[in-house]
């Protein structure tokens, strides 16, 4: 060996304990949750999420305002439901997504930093799930609150009392609950596949909400043109069609719907869609490592 | 074909039989080699293989054929032995939002370890100042100095650097290398790639060349020198006669050429050890003052440029 001077410089060695792979899943998981969010970030980052949160929840809170003050709780139920708010919180997801699943995805891509997360105790597949678990969590609280909100509230001012309508309407929970999952796997995986193949966060954005909202018309003129297979694309309305069919209703005729096809047939295209998306996703990060 | 000086005593990295193609391309090509505590200087030059080796180490890229093990177990089957691997990379591999802080602690989050080193890793590469300012505004050198903070916050076993005194200052250059100095003293693995040979010189206790994805040397710079047989040694010699000493040495057979110059003459020889006999006897012959015996080959540069060569 050569010779030389080695000084102490204070560096310490560590032989604690490790929390291993699933700190380091924890760890992921919990940077996905501030980045969808823009916590410890500029100000900037805060707003569009906190409005877009905002706009879904004002019809809810307009709703139990005006249900209260007018006593007319009933007749605006009539009027407002459950499931018409899907369509509403559904539209407001697609733009949450399209900023989230950039935020996410892009900067670990463009600053280099896969090989921050290759090289530490995480597989491939755990970088994949921990980002869309960040995701799901976030989108999914973002599409059910505002239900829940809704519930609660009607629950409070309903005339029947709050303890016979909570327990009375127990199953709008979970429909609205399962709705809202349906709703996040269907944009989510898409939303996180546009972004493992953008480079810019606002490309991925836009590309997203373009691919998604033009399946709509596209899709539906073909159906109309009879060709009902084309039905199958249509991405923006598989969510809405499977919502009516767990909340027994409809608030819209969908284009899958037009095209003669089953709700189940939309639950599975939407899977379908959401594994085909998962992969490509996992392969491009395995590439970008 | 691999040998003795690639394979460390006391390894914590194992490198079998280790081949990475991409398509018709192939990047490393059986290449079996081992690391254990102390700093092992990596080098090639561009587009020899290196960064792949390295990045098949890191769990980055999966070997085509060939296995990794980091303390006797295949990190594909076990990731949790990342844990006690770090690595700096030479690409960027920070987020410009984060600050210094908020990416050491994100790294020691991931690593597993406790958050009580945050503190100590940032002093340690002194970015105590800069520590709440977001990394798009520091320069390359701090950026790559948060990277080794980063690494080292996980207190590693094994750290792999590539590249890691990019960027850096002559005194921040001095600072790192005395640090990871001090990291291999404690006893531990630090795998070192840098095309500025002088720096892994200064660094390395031991180096392994790769040439077009081969590994082509392994050991100590000298000793990788003195086992280039078919390759001349240069040695200057400064003598008040030179013409007469080179003459002599040639006729004596005792070098295969020189070139005579103002003060000395350089010989090329491929016995060093018999040039070295042979000198003095003849000077005291010839009546010759001697002033200087200095290879002129045995810099890590120059075995570098051999290797390429061949």
């Amino acid at each position: 060996m050569p010779e030389g001077v080695v000084f102490d410089l204070g560096y310490t060695p560590y032989d604690g304990p490790r929390s291993g792979r699933g700190g380091a899943r924890w760890a992921l998981y919990r940077d996905g949750l501030r980045r969808v969010l823009g916590l410890r970030r500029k100000a900037r980052r805060k707003v569009l999420p906190a409005l877009l949160l905002a706009g879904a929840l004002l019809p809810a809170v307009i709703y139990v305002a005006v249900g209260i003050v007018a006593g007319e709780l009933d007749a605006a139920a009539e009027l407002f439901g459950h499931p018409e708010y899907f369509d509403l919180t559904g539209a407001i997801s697609l733009v949450f997504i399209a900023l989230a699943a950039s935020e996410l995805i892009v900067p670990d891509r463009v600053n280099g930093t896969m090989s921050l997360y290759a090289s530490r105790p995480l597989t491939g597949d755990d970088y994949v799930l921990m980002r869309a678990a960040s995701l799901a969590t976030v989108v999914f609280a973002f599409v059910w609150l505002p239900h829940v909100f809704l519930y609660v509230g009607r629950a409070w001012t309903a005339n029947e009392g709050l303890g016979s309508y909570a327990t009375g309407n127990l199953d709008t929970l979970w429909q609205t609950a399962l709705a809202s999952a349906v709703y996040l796997v269907a944009y989510g995986s898409v939303g996180l596949l546009v972004a493992s193949l953008s480079s810019r966060p606002s490309v991925a954005a836009a590309v997203f909400l373009a691919v998604v909202t033009i399946s709509g018309p596209t899709t539906g003129s073909l159906v109309d043109n009879d060709i009902p297979v084309a039905g199958l694309g249509a991405l923006q309305h598989h969510p809405g069609h499977v919502k009516d069919w767990i909340m027994d209703s409809s608030t819209h005729l969908w284009i899958p719907e037009r095209a003669e096809y089953e709700p189940i047939v939309s639950l599975i295209a939407i899977g379908v869609v959401a594994v085909a998306c998962g992969l490509v996703v996992r392969a491009r990060s395995r590439n970008a490592a | 074909m691999t040998v003795g000086p690639a394979l460390s005593d006391d390894a914590t990295v194992e490198v079998s039989s280790v081949s990475k193609w991409f398509g018709q391309k192939v990047a490393v090509s059986d290449v079996t080699c081992s690391f254990g505590p102390g700093i092992t200087g990596l080098l090639g030059p561009n587009g020899a293989g290196k960064t792949t080796l390295l990045r098949l180490l890191c769990g980055l890229l999966e070997p085509s054929d060939g296995s990794v093990r980091i303390h006797g177990v295949d990190p594909r089957r076990r990731p949790s032995v990342y844990a006690r691997v770090a690595l700096v990379p030479e690409e960027a591999a920070v987020y410009g939002f984060q600050t210094a802080r908020q990416f050491v602690t994100y790294a020691a989050d991931l690593s597993g370890a406790d958050r009580s080193g945050v503190d100590e890793a940032i002093s340690s590469v002194a970015l105590d100042d800069d520590a709440d300012r977001p990394i798009s505004e520091f320069s390359k050198g701090m950026r790559q100095r948060a990277k080794v903070a980063a690494a080292l916050v996980g207190r590693p076993d094994v750290l792999v650097l590539d590249e890691p005194l990019n960027g850096t200052d002559p005194v921040q250059r001095a600072h790192l290398i005395e640090m990871f100095r001090t990291f291999a003293a404690e006893g531990r693995t630090v795998i070192v790639s840098s095309h500025v040979l002088a720096e892994v010189e200064r660094m390395a206790d031991r180096v392994l060349a790769i040439v077009d994805g081969k590994l082509a040397a392994a050991g100590d710079v000298a000793a990788i020198r003195s086992a280039m047989s078919d390759i001349p040694y240069r040695v200057r010699i400064g003598a008040d006669e030179p013409r007469r000493l080179g003459a002599r040495l040639l006729v004596g057979g005792h070098a295969s050429s020189i070139e005579v110059d103002h003060g000395g003459l350089v010989v090329e020889t491929t016995d060093l050890t018999d040039l070295g006999m042979a000198i003095p006897p003849l000077a005291q012959e010839l009546d010759l003052r001697l002033t200087s015996f200095e290879p002129q080959d045995e810099s890590l540069e120059s075995v570098f440029r051999y290797l390429v060569r061949r």
